[in-house]
């Protein structure tokens, strides 16, 4: 409105001092310029036609009564000079107007989407549709990524769309093709809802880094899109599609940096551990030397320095002969460890068919024998054949009796079952089960473990190095099977171990 | 947001029914009632009849038309072009045939208000965003201004004059603008027409196209004085009024505020004497 007074007075001064001659018509040039350049383009062409518009009665006459002689040239021009000052330099500040916004609209792509970490993907990718909706002077705006097997990402501005499996925006995520629709509202694709005001724009761009695209920008306008505001939008999705990628590259780095940690972390916890638990078994080792060594010790010179009846001196023999046993069986541990730690296992077991029905009953019935509080129960579906090392598994199920029964101080039923286990490949499946202490949730996951012996106040009697079942497991890994646990604290415990048939 | 959140088919065809056809069948209609009036005024029976026949098929049409194309699946067209036709007739033949007549011109104004209050886009009222007083008071300030200045413009090229030969005369004139001329280009060329192209083309052809359209109806009017400056007037001056139309149109998404401008020019140029 105060354009076109202004206008106005400029005419009237045309009017009132020397018509369409009169130097105040370039002042026309300066408020259509003014308007143009601080409204742009359409302002700047109303106020040009305006301009014309109020020098044509000064104007027109002038070519009607000369023709268009030099006056009325200079006239005509001077009725023309406006409109188009008002197109042209309306469009050039447009021009720099959406170039401006566009650019911010980018770096605020950029800086949104860099911000990884800082905000989840959903809050990114909304700041994202909320500055190139404002950028692109958009009624709405909306980004679209698609996952492999996971649900997809969808932002929008205003906030709240959700996504349609079937909608335009995932068919072009989908299929990568740019979808320019004229009007929604009256379009039959989207079921044409009817005319409702001004026609409502819709643009939708593919998310694309390379020959696939994994998301879409979509954009809704109310009037037209210009073809600048057209290409400023390919253009940012070009730029939101690259930062995407390299966020996404950027997040896989820091996942990748964070596993590392991680796993130099728990390798580091494993070592020390480790540490501690070595540490731990060179003082049991010392205690369970010690206790034999002092057995002997105190035998022999009790047999060197006294006279001994020879009935006594036989049993005291027999007592030496008993630790000197222990000792060996001590020591047999400590060179199976020597061999494991040099990882050798694998190749030192021997394959050869190997009856599990016979050992098993030969290891039942010598145990049984050896320790007559415990009732032992051999179940086994006679011949099971498998290949392997016969001493090796013999190893294996002798310790896992041995087990049972030094955690089954009471006595108790221990049983042995050996049977075809199901599922593919075949595998023979040995289980030792005993009603004892059994073992505690939390350390079932680390009886496994070399030199580890679980602190109980009901085991810590009970002799041993805390390598048994760490060598059990070795065994039955060097054959290619596996070995597991399963216990109730209180009710017992069982072991199975899995080998291939 | 649609795009996200509705359904889209691909396959599906992009524009709906054509308009062809209802058009089609309103011109067929148009025609022969223009025939009819014209053969009712060249024999003589009823000049009044005749001219009004002819107005009620011109613009009775137009209006008609408006509907067709923007609802081609409805039959709203039907509805709102016999009503309005009908009170066309009634109102040209009275302004014709009675000294006061030409307050029945209302009759057209009310028929549309009524039949077509709706009709999504072509009810007074618009669609969205609603007509408001804002809007029209754009419009009536467009109108007068234009007008205004054919009036300077005439007065001082051509030595045309402003002036009034009979109030009523000029009453009746301006009756005919507001209940017939202003309401066919307001709701066919500046509503439907342009609302119909936009939607398929960007504003600028949108709007170049209607008022084209609204350029070559008024250069066709028979009414229209066989001079030269008269022809260069109404091109320049209906192309003008088409571009502002169109554009408050766009503003407003109702056909009031560009009907009010239409009114308003004409009511400045029916005081233009001389011819």
């Amino acid at each position: 409105v105060s354009a076109a007074l202004l206008l106005l007075a400029v005419a009237s001064a045309m009017a009132l001092g020397g018509g369409a001659a009169s130097p105040a018509r370039h002042l026309f040039l300066l408020l259509v310029g003014w308007v143009a350049v601080t409204r742009g383009s359409p302002a700047g062409v109303a106020a040009g036609l305006m301009a014309g518009l109020f020098q044509a009665p000064m104007v027109l006459p002038l070519i009607e009564a000369e023709g268009f002689g030099a006056h009325a040239v200079d006239g005509a021009a001077a009725m023309a000079l406006p409109l188009a000052a008002g197109h042209l330099l309306g469009s050039m500040a447009d021009e720099l107007r959406g170039r401006g916004s566009r650019l911010h609209a980018l770096l605020a792509v950029q800086q949104a989407v860099g911000s990884a970490g800082s905000s989840a993907l959903e809050d990114q990718l909304g700041r994202v549709a909320e500055e190139v909706r404002r950028a692109l002077g958009a009624a709405r705006a909306g980004v679209v990524l698609l996952a492999d097997g996971q649900a997809p990402v969808v932002a929008s501005a205003p906030p709240g769309a959700t996504l349609h499996p079937q909608s335009a925006a995932a068919w072009v995520a989908q299929g990568g093709i740019t979808l320019a629709v004229a009007d929604l509202d009256t379009d039959e694709r989207f079921g044409a809802h009817g005319e409702e005001g001004a026609p409502r724009r819709g643009l939708v761009l593919p998310l694309r880094t390379g020959a696939t695209a994994f998301g879409a920008l979509a954009l809704e306008t109310r009037g037209d899109l210009s073809p600048g505001a057209r290409l400023a939008a390919e253009e940012i999705a070009m730029h939101l599609a690259l930062a995407l990628e390299n966020a996404r590259l950027g997040m896989l780095k820091r996942h990748f940096t964070e596993e590392l940690e991680a796993r130099i972390a728990s390798a580091t916890r494993s070592l020390r551990e480790l540490d501690r638990a070595k540490s731990d078994f060179v003082s049991v080792v010392s205690h369970e030397l010690r206790t034999p060594l002092t057995a002997l010790v105190g035998f022999t010179e009790l047999l060197l320095t006294r006279d001994v009846p020879a009935e006594r001196a036989r049993r005291w023999l027999g007592h030496v002969h008993g630790e000197a046993q222990r000792l060996t069986r001590i020591v047999d541990d400590l060179l199976d460890l020597s061999r494991i730690e040099s990882g050798s296992a694998r190749d030192l077991v021997a394959r050869a068919p190997v009856d599990l029905g016979a050992m098993i009953e030969r290891n039942v019935e010598l145990f049984a024998a050896a320790h007559p509080r415990h009732r032992f129960t051999a179940h086994a579906d006679r011949p099971v054949i498998v290949p392997g090392d016969a001493d090796a598994i013999d190893r294996v199920v002798k310790n896992l009796l041995s087990n049972a029964v030094k955690y089954s101080p009471g006595g108790g039923p221990v049983t042995v079952n050996v049977s075809a286990a199901p599922g593919s490949p075949p595998m023979v499946e040995i289980s030792v089960e005993d009603e004892g202490i059994g073992i505690a949730p939390e350390a079932l996951s680390r009886i496994f473990d070399r030199y580890v012996r679980i602190a109980d106040p009901a085991t810590v009697r009970v002799p041993g190095l805390g390598l048994g079942l760490s060598l059990v497991r070795t065994l039955v890994e060097a054959h290619g099977g596996r070995v597991s646990a399963s216990s109730e604290p209180g009710r017992g415990s069982r072991f199975s171990v899995l080998l291939p048939a | 947001m649609r795009l996200l959140t509705e359904a889209f088919e691909p396959d599906a065809a992009r524009l709906g029914v054509s308009p062809a056809q209802p058009l089609l069948r309103l011109a067929a209609a148009g025609t022969a009632l223009l025939a009819l009036g014209a053969v009712v005024e060249g024999i003589g029976l009823s000049r009044s009849g005749g001219r009004a026949l002819q107005i009620a098929a011109v613009h009775g049409g137009l209006v008609a038309g408006a509907f067709a194309l923007l609802h081609p699946r409805k039959r709203c067209w039907l509805r709102v072009g016999s009503a309005v036709t009908a009170a066309l007739l009634c109102a040209a033949w009275l302004s014709e045939a009675t000294a006061w007549g030409c307050v029945a011109y209302l009759l057209p104004l009310i028929a549309l208000g009524w039949r077509a209050r709706h009709v999504p886009g072509l009810g007074w009222g618009g669609g969205s965003p609603a007509v408001r007083v804002r809007h029209v008071a754009v419009g009536l300030a467009v109108g007068a201004i234009l007008g205004a200045h054919l009036l300077v413009t005439a007065t001082l090229t051509f030595g045309y004059t402003v002036g009034v030969e009979s109030p009523l005369a000029y009453v009746r004139a301006v009756a005919y603008d507001a209940g017939a001329n202003a309401v066919s280009a307001a709701w066919f060329f500046y509503g439907a027409l342009f609302s119909w192209l936009w939607r398929r083309l960007d504003f600028g052809r949108a709007t170049a196209g209607a008022t084209a359209a609204a350029v070559v109806r008024y250069l066709l009017d028979p009414a229209l004085p066989r001079t030269v400056e008269a022809a260069a007037g109404a091109v320049f001056y209906v192309s003008v009024l088409g571009i502002a139309s169109c554009a408050l149109r766009a503003r407003a998404g109702s056909a009031a505020p560009t009907y009010a401008a239409t009114v308003a020019f004409f009511a400045a140029y029916r005081r233009l004497s001389g011819w």
